[in-house]
């Protein structure tokens, strides 16, 4: 019995997502690689970063760099609003935050939920998603944090 | 490196001396690196005495001995109470140590433990400059010569104490996303001032914001900087770039 459980676990783990908005659609990331979820203060920019680096924030005395999600999925820019939020997350070893239209909730999803679909998004979006689900007859797209950013990119987020 | 991750034996030492006593051991292991010559206590030594002039050799050898001895004894205090830290302590106190070697080892020449800085405004964004790579500083108000065939940064030749400066865009070389103008637009309609920082060269800005004095500590130095060379940390309270001008220099040579 125990061991049918266990393999049902490992063949088909249970993952939480934090879903996020941007534009029309809702993503999800790992909540593992979610550090904290900040209203949008005081974000500074930073001469000669790549476009898609908003700047950086002060979190209690460490220098953090915010990425434009929309800007670096292709998507066009919005003003940032009261439902605006930075989603801190660590990945590739580095913490960054990654701006978004606003954060939704948490949700529990089976690995086995998450369809690949090679072809959702643009050209520059579809590298960073991992799959679809399918929730409440809405569309879940999820993210892999890890490839939001190259290897160069990612080595280079540490040192704005 | 003996661990003993496991070892209960009591011990009377609170963590916080427990802490100081490893820090003491990774500064003076920090220190080893460019020290380890006896030449800082000699020289202390001498510093004591500065008029006796008459100890032999002997006796500063003995003296350099016997101070020797005494921080060695140190070292193999702290040397103990490291290893009966948790492993994890350990491995954090060794990356932090290297963490600080690495800065350490990245800082520029120029910096000092206090660095004095001019706060200067270059489209909107605040920018600090250490006051020890700038060699003047005025106000843009003069006759400005433009130049033909130069680069787009060139913003022309003033008269400045009777030698002629060339002024260099600033937001041009390092953030020339930020420029919607065109480079004859913007030789004209200049303010602002200029801050000397070259032989014949002077950097414009949009405005003197305050000049500040920063600690080590109070900026996060990029250990490396193979691109935006001229950026060498943040100066993590106000959020703004250190500006290393020397860094900008030789990238205006390069051009």
């Amino acid at each position: 019995m125990t061991t049918e459980v266990d393999e049902t676990v490992t063949n088909d783990p249970e993952i939480q997502l934090v879903t996020f908005r941007l534009k029309d659609e809702t993503y999800g990331i790992n909540v593992m690689q979610v550090q904290e979820v900040l209203r949008v203060a005081e974000i500074a920019p930073v001469p000669g970063a790549p476009h898609y680096v908003l700047g950086i924030i002060n979190l209690r005395g460490n220098v953090v760099t915010v990425i434009d999600t929309r800007v670096r999925f292709g998507l066009p820019s919005a003003e940032i609003d009261d439902l605006s939020r930075i989603i801190v997350i660590e990945s590739e070893a580095q913490v960054v935050g990654i701006l978004v239209d606003s954060v939704a909730e948490v949700v529990d999803l089976n690995a086995s939920e998450i369809d690949s679909a090679p072809n959702v998004g643009n050209e520059e979006s579809s590298r960073y998603i991992q799959g679809v689900a399918s929730r409440d007859s809405n569309l879940l797209i999820v993210v892999d944090l890890n490839k939001l950013l190259s290897d160069e990119e990612w080595a280079e987020m540490s040192m704005f | 490196m003996q661990r003993q991750a496991d070892n209960k034996t009591p011990r009377e030492t609170s963590l916080v001396e427990s802490e100081e006593a490893v820090f003491d051991l990774l500064e003076s292991l920090l220190q080893e690196v460019e020290e380890k010559s006896p030449t800082s206590v000699e020289t202390s030594l001498k510093q004591e005495e500065p008029q006796s002039g008459q100890k032999t050799e002997e006796k500063v050898a003995a003296d350099t001995q016997v101070q020797s001895e005494l921080q060695m004894e140190q070292q193999t205090d702290n040397v103990k109470i490291f290893e009966q830290l948790p492993l994890d302590m350990q491995e954090r106190l060794i990356a932090q140590a290297t963490e600080e070697l690495k800065i350490k080892n990245s800082l520029p020449a120029w910096v000092e433990h206090t660095i004095p800085c001019l706060l200067v405004d270059v489209e909107g964004i605040e920018l600090a400059i250490p006051l020890i790579l700038l060699s003047g500083i005025s106000a843009w108000d003069q006759e400005t010569l433009p130049m033909p065939t130069q680069p787009d940064w060139h913003l022309g030749v003033v008269e400045y104490r009777g030698e002629n400066i060339v002024i260099v865009d600033t937001a041009r070389l390092i953030m020339p996303e930020k420029i919607t103008q065109g480079a004859e637009e913007r030789r004209e309609n200049h303010a602002g001032h200029f801050l000397r920082v070259g032989q014949n060269l002077a950097l414009s800005c949009d405005a003197i914001i305050e000049t500040v004095s920063l600690k080590q500590d109070e900026v996060r130095w990029r250990i490396t900087r193979k691109a935006r060379s001229w950026a060498v940390g943040i100066l993590i309270e106000r959020l703004c770039v250190l500006l290393d001008t020397e860094e900008l220099l030789k990238e205006i040579n390069v051009n």
